[in-house]
């Protein structure tokens, strides 16, 4: 089963927030079997090094939840720690960027330099502060990224990501006519499902190796159980 | 990229947000770029000043300003209904 990499800087209150989205994602997928090889966070410490080594690894699949632009990954102290200057090292992986505006640029060039594919969003990504809405939100992302441990593409999870900000939008929506916040924050959400980019192979699947490999590690595993089942049949005959 | 015309009339529109909203100065937006709270009045100010924050709120507006049209975004970041009042902290009923 193939492993995931981690990069959540957190160190902010908006940063704290994706980076416990992040952790929560990484739950998800430990417990469809997709062990973490790396997560590099606050606590790794999160600098440029450690994102290197985090490109570097040897995992098909990279998630950065962070600040972003549209020219680099952010870290805890606004520095770039993943930008046009490294991005190369992640040559082959399908990397996911769930920060702001790194859809422009970033995304784009990170193909261009060996990258299997890049999601990431053209606009920024706004969210409401009300401890409910953030729960909401984080779930909105959070669930469709882990369609990725089901051996989803990344088409298929831009595609539900869609619908889950789509659904963020309509709940804003629903908000009292009084919120004024809410209706900010509707049209963020909306943007936010409109504006999610992907670069390069749109059909890859990038945890899917591990769906084959569980279907013929499970395949291997009946036809020994079977083989050993005639064999003693056989045997037991013989015996009579 | 909004018109300056565009522009404007959608600062007008988050001047009348702003002035009916209960907690201007109130964090209560988060975003992946940066990591202070930002407050509803940032918010209005920056697209007032045309400054990076400011444009990339128009980059939110734009795209339903171009699904449907500036003056519904605009008119309805103005449509409002005042906060009812809150009722009266409820206890026990004295005898």
């Amino acid at each position: 089963v193939p492993d995931v990499g981690y990069i959540r800087p957190g160190g902010d209150a908006s940063s704290d927030d994706l980076a416990e989205w992040a952790g929560h994602l990484r739950t998800t997928l430990e417990s469809s079997g997709h062990r973490t090889f790396i997560d590099v966070s606050q606590h790794s410490p999160c600098d440029r090094d450690a994102c290197m080594t985090a490109l570097a690894a040897p995992t098909p699949l990279l998630f950065f939840f962070g600040h972003g632009n549209e020219d680099a990954l952010l870290g805890s102290h606004h520095e770039a720690v993943v930008d046009k200057s490294n991005v190369s090292a992640a040559a082959g992986k399908t990397l996911v960027s769930v920060a702001c505006e790194v859809g422009l640029d970033l995304g784009p060039h990170a193909v261009q330099a060996g990258a299997r594919a890049h999601l990431a969003w053209d606009v920024l990504l706004l969210w409401l502060a009300r401890p409910a809405e953030l729960v909401a939100y984080g779930e909105a992302i959070v669930r469709p990224l882990s369609h990725f441990g089901r051996g989803g593409s990344i088409s298929e999870v831009a595609d539900e990501l869609r619908q889950s900000l789509n659904g963020i939008a309509r709940r804003y929506r629903r908000a009292p006519p009084h919120d004024h916040n809410a209706k900010l924050a509707y049209y963020a959400a909306a943007a936010a499902a409109g504006q999610i980019t992907i670069h390069g192979d749109r059909r890859v699947r990038p945890l899917a190796e591990g769906s084959v490999a569980t279907a013929f590690g499970w395949a291997r595993w009946r036809g020994t159980t079977l083989v050993r089942s005639a064999l003693d049949t056989i045997l037991r005959r013989h015996d009579d | 990229v909004l018109s300056e015309y565009e522009r404007v009339r959608i600062a007008q529109a988050l001047a009348v947000w702003l002035d009916g909203h209960p907690d201007p100065d109130e964090p209560a937006f988060r975003i992946a770029q940066e990591g202070r709270g930002l407050t509803p009045r940032r918010i209005f100010t920056s697209v007032a000043e045309n400054d990076q924050l400011g444009q990339q709120v128009l980059a939110i507006l734009e795209y339903s300003i171009r699904r449907t049209s500036l003056e519904e975004v605009a008119n309805d970041l103005e449509r409002f209904e005042p906060e009812p009042p809150r009722p009266a902290a409820t206890g026990p009923l004295g005898a």
